[in-house]
């Protein structure tokens, strides 16, 4: 079953890119001149895990998932596809677009000067956190909707079904 | 005036994202709800969710660059665009959020 190992690398880039970008929220917080490299640096690492989790959690979607969509939507929880899988792919844009555009702000030669760009990248990281956080509990709730689909499945025959 | 021009992509890519991430919502309503376009996006590169996913990113690439060229006031470098792009946020997300209810 490689696929699943696919779905955990994704899920798994993806909660390392919302650690790090807890971890650059507090950083930014006391930005100066000795972390600013470290700040650089992590939101490269940041970059990287969000695209990395957009390429597999891709490639999932599009070659794997249509079966586990068949299954969540003849089981108890088809919301868990209509809404949640259907909100999680494309919100996931938003917090794509937002790594994307963290290295514009802190690779800027004037982030060291003044609190403007500090705020700017505090909000931006801000909003990839609660986003990050929301997606892995949407992700979440699928695997759930898949979970109960399946014992309903199982369940069935057993109940007369 | 290189400082200058390298900051103005904050601006800019900041308004970019504010766009990109309105039309990321607007895009899945429209497309959901009119299959012959979901079938031609499907149709471009293999699956509908691809070709939405290089749109929405080339169009930030692009619009971001095209507004960097313009000249931005302090004003630009602070709180306007942090509010920018958490409105951004909030419209782009509260559209894909709210999408079952168009």
């Amino acid at each position: 079953m490689p696929e699943v190992g696919l779905l955990m690398a994704h899920v798994l880039f993806g909660v390392l890119g919302t650690l790090i970008a807890v971890a650059l929220f507090f950083d930014v917080l006391h930005l100066s001149p000795s972390n600013i490299e470290r700040i650089r640096q992590l939101s490269l690492a940041a970059v990287a895990l969000f695209v990395l989790s957009y390429f597999v959690g891709g490639y999932w979607y599009v070659v794997h998932y249509a079966p586990e969509k068949a299954l969540i939507l003849a089981g108890p929880w088809p919301w868990a596809h209509n809404f949640f899988m259907e909100v999680k792919e494309h919100l996931f844009f938003v917090i794509l677009l937002l790594a994307l555009y963290l290295p514009v702000l802190v690779f800027d030669k004037q982030i060291l000067e003044g609190e403007g760009l500090k705020k700017i990248t505090l909000t931006v990281l801000g909003v990839m956190v609660v986003l990050g956080l929301t997606m892995d509990g949407f992700g979440a709730i699928i695997a759930m909707g898949s979970k109960v689909a399946t014992l309903a499945k199982i369940a069935a025959p057993a109940m007369g079904g | 005036m290189e400082n200058k021009s390298s900051s103005s992509l904050v601006p800019g890519f900041g308004l970019s994202f504010l766009v990109v991430s309105i039309l990321n919502g607007i895009l899945m309503i429209v497309k959901e709800s009119n299959e012959g376009l979901r079938k031609w996006m499907a149709g471009l590169l293999g699956h509908h969710w691809i070709t939405h996913g290089v749109f929405v990113i080339i169009l930030f690439f692009v619009l971001g660059w095209l507004l960097s060229r313009v000249d931005y006031d302090e004003k630009w470098y602070g709180a306007k665009t942090a509010v920018i792009v958490l409105v951004g946020a909030v419209l782009g997300s509260g559209i894909i959020v709210f999408s079952p209810l168009f």
